[in-house]
C-alpha cells in the first residue's frame, strides 16, 4: 500500500512491472526514465545484471507524477527478474504495491509465458492478502510479424486486466500510456485508502532501491542457508555404507 | 476511433497549428506530443497547463457546478491555446497550440471536438 515519505511530504507508491524474462520490462522503465528526465533525480538503478543485461535482482527508478489530491506523489517503478531461478526475489518485490503491469510478449510463446508469470504473480497476491490491487495487461512487441492484437492477448488469460495496452517498448510506443493507466489506478485506490484523511495517516516511507538491495541479498543468504542445511540434514540420513555400494 | 499518434497527427492539419499534446491531467505527464519546434517546449506545456484544468476543476467544485468543462481558451498575443478535457478517459486532456494570425478558432474549436471524440487509448 502506499506510503507517506515525512522527508519530503511526498505519498508514495510503488508499481512493479512483472511478466517473464525478455518480456521487455527493462525496456520499458528505461525509456521511461528517457521520455521524463526531469522527474526522475537519478537515472534507472540495477544493482546487478547478468553479462546479457538480463535483470537479477531489479531496476528501480524513481519518478515525481503530479499530485494525489495536494499531496505530491512519487512513483517507485520497480521491474522484476524475469527467469525462475529467482522467483524469491520476485516473490518479494511484489509485496505490498499499489499496482502491477503485466508485461506479456504478444507471440504465441509469449503469451503462454505469460499465462505462467500471471499464475506465479495471482498466488503471490493472493498469498499477501494484495489481492485487490490492480493489474495493467501491457500486450508487448507488436512489431511481431506473428504479433496478436491487444485484445486477443487478453483474452488468453484467465483474468480480466483492469486495462490492456498495446505496446513496442523498444521504440517506445505504449509505454507512457502504460504507466499513466496503472498510476492512475493506484492514485484512485491510494485516494479509496484515505477516505478523506490526511497523508501523515499513512504508512511511513518503505525502503530505498539501496535498502531493497541489501534486504534481497540477506534473503539470498538465509535462502542459501536454509538450502545448506536442508542438504546436511539430508545427508545425515543416508547410510554412508550405501554410498560405497 | 483514432489513437494518439492520429490525433496529435490531425490536430497539426489545423491551419496555424504551433503544437499539441494529450496528457494526464493529475500528473501533468505527456501521453504524447507533436510540433512546437522553437516556440514552445510541448513537454512542459503539458506539465503547466494541467495545473490549468485541476484549478479550474477545483473551482468548479468549490462553486459547486456540477457540469464538466467542454474546453478552455487561453488567447495570448499572437496565439490561442485551446484545452479540451477527454470524456472517454476523464484524466486525460487536449491541448492546441494555434498561431493567432493564421488559424480559424471556431473551426479549431470543431476539429478539437471531432478529434476528441474519436480519440481511443
Amino acid at each position: 500500500m502506499a506510503r507517506f515519505d515525512a522527508s519530503t511530504g511526498e505519498i508514495v507508491v510503488r508499481i512493479v512491472y512483472d511478466g517473464l524474462g525478455t518480456a521487455g520490462k527493462t525496456t520499458n522503465l528505461r525509456f521511461l526514465h528517457a521520455a521524463f528526465p526531469s522527474r526522475a533525480d537519478d537515472a534507472v538503478i540495477v544493482p546487478e545484471q547478468t553479462r546479457g543485461g538480463r535483470t537479477l535482482y531489479f531496476d528501480w527508478l524513481e519518478l515525481r507524477v503530479g499530485h494525489l489530491d495536494e499531496w505530491p506523489l512519487r512513483a517507485q517503478i520497480v521491474s522484476v527478474p524475469g527467469q525462475f531461478v529467482y522467483a524469491a526475489r520476485r516473490f518479494r518485490l511484489l509485496q505490498e504495491i499499489d499496482g502491477v503491469v503485466l508485461v506479456c510478449e504478444s507471440s504465441e510463446p509469449g503469451v503462454r509465458a505469460g499465462r505462467i508469470a500471471w499464475t506465479f504473480l495471482e498466488k503471490t497476491l493472493v498469498g499477501s492478502s494484495n489481492g485487490g490491487v490492480p493489474i495493467v495487461l501491457q500486450a508487448n512487441k507488436q512489431d511481431l510479424v506473428d504479433a496478436m492484437s491487444p485484445e486477443e492477448v487478453a483474452r488468453r488469460f484467465d483474468f480480466v486486466p483492469a486495462a490492456v495496452v498495446g505496446a513496442q517498448a523498444q521504440s517506445g510506443d505504449g509505454v507512457r500510456l502504460t504507466l499513466l493507466r496503472v498510476l492512475d489506478l493506484a492514485r484512485s485506490r491510494t485516494r479509496a485508502t484515505l477516505a478523506g484523511r490526511s497523508a501523515e495517516t499513512l504508512p511511513p516511507h518503505r525502503e530505498t532501491a539501496e535498502q531493497m538491495y541489501q534486504s534481497l541479498l540477506i534473503e539470498d543468504g538465509a535462502t542459501s542457508a536454509q538450502l545448506t542445511d536442508a542438504l546436511e540434514s539430508a545427508l545425515a540420513q543416508v547410510d554412508p555404507g550405501s554410498l560405497q555400494s | 476511433m483514432a489513437d494518439a499518434k492520429k490525433t496529435l497527427d490531425e490536430l497539426m492539419k489545423v491551419d496555424g497549428a504551433i503544437g499539441a499534446v494529450i496528457a494526464d491531467w493529475e500528473s501533468g505527464m505527456a501521453l504524447g506530443f507533436t510540433g512546437g519546434q522553437g516556440r514552445l517546449d510541448m513537454e512542459l506545456a503539458a506539465a503547466g497547463n494541467c495545473q490549468v484544468v485541476k484549478a479550474k476543476m477545483q473551482t468548479m467544485k468549490s462553486l459547486g457546478i456540477s457540469g464538466s468543462i467542454q474546453d478552455i481558451l487561453i488567447t495570448l498575443d499572437d496565439q490561442m491555446h485551446l484545452i479540451r478535457p477527454s470524456k472517454t478517459m476523464p484524466s486525460l486532456f487536449i491541448y492546441l497550440a494555434i498561431d493567432k494570425a493564421k488559424g480559424n478558432l471556431a473551426l479549431a474549436r470543431m476539429k478539437l471536438q471531432t478529434v476528441e471524440a474519436e480519440l481511443r487509448v
